[in-house]
C-alpha cells in the first residue's frame, strides 16, 4: 500500500485550481478560552490554536453569504503538541442554517500530526454547495474534554461553470496561448 | 553699479542651493520686517519648494490683492491640495473661465502666461471640462512650445494634436514666454556692437543671458516696495550692448565640468552632434538680418570633439558670479532658475559670427573681423558620415546644415585641425561685421535663440508624432517613428519606454520585455513604466523575473504606486490573489489618481469572484481616465462572467473603440457574439482579429470552436491543424480536435487526440477532458485495457489528484455521470 503524501492545502491553492473561501464566511465557535478563539484559528499560523471551553461536542460554524461550492476542508492538528486536546472524532455537517444541518462526513483521527484533509463530496462525487458548514468535534484523544485546533482551511473549486463563455479563456496549458487570453 | 537687496538675494541664493531651512527662516524674518508682496511671494516660494505646500497655500490664501506671481503660486498650491475651485479663482478671479478669457490671462501673467494656462488646463481637466482643458493646452503650447506636457496631456485625453504645428518656434516673436526674464546658469553668448575696443582678456568668462542683454525695454525694477535697490545710471542696459557693466571674472570661476561631455560618445564619432543645447549663432541662414556687409569667409571644416570641450569650458560661469555682478533682474522677480542646459551627448558645433562670441571676450566688430581672419581654426559642422538616412533627413529638415563654422578667436585655444569625417554642406559662410545692431539686436537675438532651439523643436515634433500614434494605439506607426530618432536620443529611457509600451499594446510581450529589461539594465532606479513591464512579465508567466523586479522596486521606493502594482502582479502570478489584493490596495492608497492600480485590483477581484467589488474598481478607473480601455474590458469581463452577454458586448465595443487594433478584444467580442448566437458576426469579428494580428492563436482557436459548434467540421479541423503547427503543445487544441473527430465519428482519432491532450496537461483542463469521454467508449476501452483503473471524479478534488498522476494511460478513465 502506497503512503499517501502529506496533504498540502497551500500548494493546491497556488495551483490556482481552488480558492480558499474562508475569508468570505462568518466564523463562530461554540466556546473558547479568551485569547484562543477564531482569530487564532484563522491566522495562517500553526503555532496558535483555538481552545474550546465547554461541553462536547465543540462546534466550529462557518456561514457563507452566498451558496458556496466547497470541495475540501483541511484541519491542522498535532497530537505531539496537543495530546489529549487533539480531536479524535470529527463530524462534518452541512446545510442552510443551524436548524438545517446534515451530517455528511465523519472522520476518525488517530494521533494526527499535521494537516488532515477532508474531501467534501456528495453521492455523485461532486463538491457540495452550501450556505453553512459545521465542524463538530465529538471526542478527543485520551477522552479529553476540551479540544485544540490550530488551523482550518476551506477550499472551493475555481472554475465553476464550464459553460460560461469567459471560461474558454482561462485554462490554456501553454503560455503561448494564455498570454493572449485577456487584457490586463 | 547695481546693488541688490542683500536679504532677498541671500534667500534666493539659499533656495537655489536647496538649503530650504535657512531660506524659510530668513524669509520669515524678511516678511515680518517688510510685509510686501514680493516678500510674501518669497516666503510662499520657500515653503512650496521645501514641500510644505499647504503652508504656502494658507499664507497666500487670504490676501486680498496680490501680484500675478503670488496668484499663480496660490493657484498652484490650491491645485496640489486638490482645491480646484479655489485654484481657478486665484488664477482668474472668476469661478468659471471661458476660452475668451485666455487673452486676459496672457496679458496679465506676461511671461508666466504659458504656465498659468497650463495650470488652468489641468484644473479644467480635473473638473471635467474637457474642451476647455484642451483649448487651454493648445494656447499654452502655442505661446510656449517647450511645454511637452501640454501635448502629452492632449494626446492622453484623446485629442489628436498635430505635432508639427505645435512644436514650432517660427511664430513666436520672442522667447520670453519660454524662458522668462531670469538669469540662470544657462549657457549664453553676448551680442555686442560695441565699438570700443575692450581688451580681450583671455581665459575669462562670463555669461549673460541674451534676454537680459537684448531687451531694450527691460525695466530694472518693479518699484512696488522699498527694498534697497539702486539702479545705477549707467546701467548696462542703457546701452544694451555695452557690457562694460560686467566685470570679468577670473578663470577660476569657470565651471569646466558642467560642459564636459559626460558620456563616452565623445570618443565615438562626431556623428552625433547635438542639435540643441548650445547656442548656434548662425546669422547666415536668416537673411532678414543680413543687412551688413563684410562677411568673413569661413572655409575650413573640422571635426571638433576636442576643440569643443576645451572651448566650451571657457564659457561657463557660476551663477554666483552673475549674482555678484548684480543684475537688476534679481531685485524683484528674482526667480532665479537653476536651469541646467541640456548637455548634449557629443560636442556641438557652434558657429559664431563676429559679433556673437562664445568665448569670453568682448570685442568690437573690427576686432572680430581681424580675429576672424587670424583664426585658422574653423570648424564646420560636419554631419556624420553614415548616419541613418532618416537621421540625415531629419537633420536636413532642421536646417542644421546651416550651422556655421566655429570660430575660435581665443588664440590660446587654438586647437588642432582635425580631419572632418564628412562634409555635407560645404557652404562657405560669411560672417558680417555688424555695424549697427541696436535696431536689429533684439530680432537677431531672437533669431539666434530660435535657431539654437530648432534642433529641440525638430526632435519634439518627431517624438510628438510618435506619442500621438501611441495614444491612438497605432503601435506600428509609433514604433516606426521612434526608430527614426537620432541614435543618441534613441538610446534614452523615454524612447525605450515608449517602444516597450508600443510592443505591449500590440501584445508582443517578448519584445516589450526585451526593451524594458534594457531600461532596467541601464537605469535600475527607474520606476516609471515598470508597472507595464510587470504586466508583460505576468502575461509571459515569468515568475522569477517578476519576483526579482518586485523585490528591487520594494527596496528602491516604497512610496510609489508602481512598486505596489508590481508586487501585486507578482503575487497574482503566484495565484496568491488575496495578497495581491492587499498590495494593490496599498497602491491605490499611495496614489489614488492612478487608474491602472484600480484596474488591476478589479482583475484580482474577478479572480476571487467578488464581482461587485471588481465593478466598483473598474468604475473608479474609468472615472479617473475615460480612455483606459483595460477598465472597459474588465467591465465586459464581469458581464461575461454573469452571462449578460449583451452588456458584455457593449463594454467590449467601448474598449475596442478606444483601442481599435487589439486582437484580444476582438477575440472576446467574437466569443460573446457566439454566445449570443450571432454566428456570422462572430465569425467576421474573428476574421478581422486574425487579419489584424496573425500571431494571436486564440482567434483561430475560437474560430475553430465556432465552426465546430455550427457543424463546419472540416473548417474546424483545418484551423486546428494550423494551430497544431503554430503551438504544438497546447492541450486544448488536441482536446477540441478530439471532440470534432468524435462528432465526425472517428472514435480512434478522437481518443488519440484526447490522450494527447491529457498527456500535455494532466491536471489542467482534465475536468473538461473527462467530460469528453463518452461513457460507452470509455468503458469499453477501460474494460479491455485497464480494468483496475480507479474511478475518477469529474471535478478535480485534490485527494484524487494523486491518482490522476499515477495512472499511466489516463485517457481511458471512466467517466462519471455528467458527460457530454
Amino acid at each position: 500500500m502506497s503512503i499517501k503524501p502529506e496533504p498540502d492545502p497551500v500548494k493546491n491553492e497556488r495551483s490556482g485550481k481552488v480558492r480558499e473561501v474562508g475569508c468570505h464566511a462568518i466564523w463562530s465557535l461554540s466556546s473558547c478560552k479568551p485569547g484562543f478563539g477564531v482569530d487564532q484559528l484563522r491566522d495562517e499560523r500553526c503555532d496558535t490554536y483555538w481552545q474550546s471551553d465547554g461541553q462536547l461536542p465543540h462546534l466550529v460554524n462557518i456561514q457563507f453569504q452566498r451558496k458556496t461550492t466547497v470541495s475540501d476542508i483541511y484541519i491542522y492538528t498535532d497530537y505531539k503538541l496537543d495530546e489529549s486536546y487533539t480531536p479524535s472524532r470529527i463530524s462534518i455537517r452541512v446545510g442552510t442554517h443551524f436548524n438545517d444541518l446534515q451530517e455528511i462526513e465523519v472522520i476518525i483521527l488517530s494521533e494526527p500530526s499535521g494537516w488532515v484533509h477532508i474531501p467534501i463530496k456528495d453521492l455523485s462525487e461532486k463538491p457540495i454547495r452550501m450556505f453553512m458548514v459545521q465542524i463538530a468535534v465529538t471526542s478527543n484523544h485520551q477522552n479529553g474534554r476540551d479540544t485544540h485546533m490550530r488551523q482550518i482551511k476551506i477550499h472551493s473549486p475555481s472554475e465553476e461553470n464550464h459553460n460560461v463563455a469567459i471560461n474558454n479563456f482561462n485554462n490554456f496549458s501553454t503560455v503561448d496561448f494564455q498570454q493572449f487570453a485577456t487584457i490586463r | 553699479m547695481i546693488v541688490q537687496e542683500p536679504v532677498q538675494a541671500a534667500i534666493w541664493h539659499c533656495l537655489n542651493h536647496y538649503d530650504f531651512s535657512d531660506a524659510i527662516f530668513l524669509s520669515e524674518r524678511l516678511y515680518a520686517e517688510v510685509k510686501t508682496d514680493d516678500s510674501l511671494f518669497l516666503l510662499a516660494t520657500t515653503y512650496y519648494r521645501s514641500g510644505q505646500i499647504d503652508h504656502a497655500y494658507y499664507i497666500l490664501k487670504d490676501k486680498s490683492t496680490m501680484s500675478s506671481q503670488c496668484r499663480y503660486l496660490l493657484s498652484s498650491c490650491a491645485f496640489e491640495m486638490q482645491k480646484y475651485a479655489e485654484a481657478e479663482m486665484a488664477l482668474t478671479d472668476t469661478l468659471v473661465i471661458k476660452s475668451t478669457n485666455f487673452e486676459e490671462i496672457i496679458e496679465e501673467y506676461e511671461d508666466q502666461a504659458s504656465f498659468a494656462l497650463l495650470l488652468l488646463a489641468k484644473i479644467s481637466a480635473k473638473t471635467g471640462r474637457r474642451q476647455q482643458a484642451i483649448d487651454a493646452y493648445k494656447r499654452a503650447l502655442k505661446i510656449n512650445p517647450f511645454l511637452w506636457s501640454c501635448f502629452e496631456s492632449m494626446c492622453n485625453m484623446g485629442e489628436k494634436p498635430n505635432a508639427s504645428t505645435y512644436f514650432q518656434l517660427s511664430e513666436l516673436e520672442n522667447l520670453n514666454q519660454c524662458h522668462g526674464k531670469n538669469l540662470s546658469n544657462i549657457e549664453s553668448v553676448v551680442l555686442t556692437c560695441n565699438q570700443t575696443n575692450t581688451p580681450i582678456q583671455e581665459n575669462q568668462a562670463y555669461i549673460t543671458t541674451p534676454q537680459q542683454i537684448f531687451s531694450n525695454t527691460y525695466a530694472p525694477v518693479n518699484n512696488i516696495n522699498p527694498t534697497k535697490i539702486c539702479t545705477p545710471e549707467d546701467s548696462p542696459l542703457a546701452n544694451p550692448l555695452c557690457l562694460s557693466g560686467f566685470s570679468m571674472l577670473p578663470s577660476s570661476r569657470i565651471k569646466l565640468p558642467r560642459f564636459k561631455m559626460i558620456d563616452s560618445l565623445n570618443t565615438t564619432s562626431p556623428a552625433t552632434t547635438p542639435s540643441f543645447g548650445h547656442i548656434v549663432d548662425d546669422f547666415m541662414s536668416t537673411p532678414n538680418i543680413h543687412s551688413q556687409p563684410n562677411f568673413v569667409e569661413v572655409t575650413e571644416q573640422k571635426s571638433f570633439t576636442k576643440k569643443m570641450r576645451s572651448h566650451v569650458g571657457n564659457l561657463l560661469v557660476r551663477k554666483e558670479a552673475i549674482l555678484q555682478n548684480s543684475k537688476p533682474v534679481f531685485s524683484q522677480t528674482g526667480n532665479v532658475n537653476n536651469t541646467i542646459p541640456m548637455t548634449p551627448s557629443t560636442p556641438a558645433t557652434v558657429s559664431s559670427g563676429p559679433n556673437v562670441r562664445r568665448s569670453s571676450r568682448l570685442f568690437s566688430n573690427s576686432y572680430s573681423v581681424k580675429e576672424n581672419n587670424k583664426s585658422p581654426n574653423r570648424n564646420k559642422f560636419a554631419t556624420p558620415k553614415s548616419p541613418s538616412r532618416k537621421t540625415k533627413q531629419r537633420l536636413a529638415k532642421c536646417s542644421l546644415n546651416d550651422f556655421n563654422s566655429y570660430m575660435d578667436l581665443n588664440t590660446k585655444n587654438r586647437l588642432k585641425k582635425e580631419k572632418s569625417e564628412t562634409v555635407t554642406s560645404a557652404e562657405l559662410k560669411t560672417n558680417s561685421a555688424i555695424t549697427n545692431l541696436s535696431a536689429n539686436s533684439n530680432s537677431n537675438a531672437t533669431q539666434l535663440q530660435k535657431q539654437s532651439a530648432e534642433g529641440l523643436m525638430c526632435l519634439l515634433r518627431d517624438m510628438g508624432q510618435a506619442y500621438l500614434h501611441m495614444s491612438q494605439y497605432n503601435c506600428k506607426l509609433a514604433i516606426e517613428e521612434l526608430n527614426q530618432l537620432p541614435p543618441h536620443q534613441f538610446q534614452t529611457t523615454w524612447v525605450y519606454s515608449m517602444l516597450g509600451l508600443a510592443y505591449f499594446e500590440m501584445t508582443d510581450y517578448e519584445n516589450a520585455v526585451k526593451h524594458f529589461s534594457e531600461i532596467r539594465s541601464r537605469e535600475p532606479y527607474r520606476i516609471k513604466h515598470m508597472d507595464i513591464y510587470s504586466t508583460s512579465l505576468w502575461h509571459l508567466q515569468k515568475e522569477v523575473t517578476l519576483s526579482a523586479l518586485a523585490q528591487d522596486l520594494l527596496q528602491l521606493n516604497k512610496n510609489s504606486a508602481v512598486t505596489w502594482i508590481v508586487s501585486g502582479n507578482c503575487f497574482s502570478l503566484h495565484k496568491e490573489h488575496d495578497t495581491a489584493i492587499k498590495f494593490l490596495h496599498r497602491a491605490v492608497q499611495v496614489d489614488p489618481t492612478l487608474p491602472y492600480a484600480y484596474t488591476l485590483l478589479g482583475h484580482e477581484y474577478i479572480t476571487t469572484e467578488e464581482l461587485d467589488k471588481a465593478m466598483s474598481c473598474y468604475r473608479n478607473a474609468i472615472r479617473l481616465d475615460p480612455r483606459h480601455y483595460n477598465a472597459w474590458f474588465g467591465i465586459g469581463t464581469i458581464y461575461s462572467k454573469q452571462e449578460r452577454y449583451h452588456l458584455a458586448e457593449i463594454n467590449y465595443n467601448k474598449a475596442l473603440s478606444i483601442n481599435p487594433h487589439s486582437s484580444v478584444i476582438l477575440c472576446h467580442i467574437g466569443v460573446v457574439q457566439h454566445s449570443l448566437k450571432k454566428i456570422e458576426k462572430a465569425l467576421s469579428t474573428l476574421n478581422s482579429a486574425i487579419a489584424k494580428e496573425s500571431k494571436n492563436p486564440l482567434c483561430k482557436f475560437h474560430r475553430a470552436s465556432i465552426y465546430f459548434a455550427i457543424g463546419g467540421h472540416t473548417e474546424a479541423l483545418k484551423e486546428l491543424e494550423e494551430l497544431k503547427d503554430i503551438v504544438p503543445k497546447e492541450s486544448l487544441v488536441y482536446y477540441l480536435t478530439g471532440k470534432v473527430h468524435k462528432k465526425l465519428g472517428n472514435t480512434d482519432l478522437a481518443l488519440m487526440h484526447f490522450s494527447w491532450a491529457t498527456d500535455l496537461d494532466p491536471k489542467g483542463a482534465s475536468g473538461q477532458i473527462k467530460e469528453a469521454f463518452d461513457p460507452s467508449i470509455g468503458r469499453t476501452a477501460a474494460d479491455t485495457d485497464s480494468p483496475a483503473s480507479p474511478p475518477v471524479e469529474e471535478y478535480p478534488s485534490e485527494g484524487n489528484s494523486v491518482h490522476h498522476d499515477n495512472t499511466a494511460f489516463s485517457a481511458l478513465q471512466e467517466d462519471s455521470d455528467d458527460s457530454l
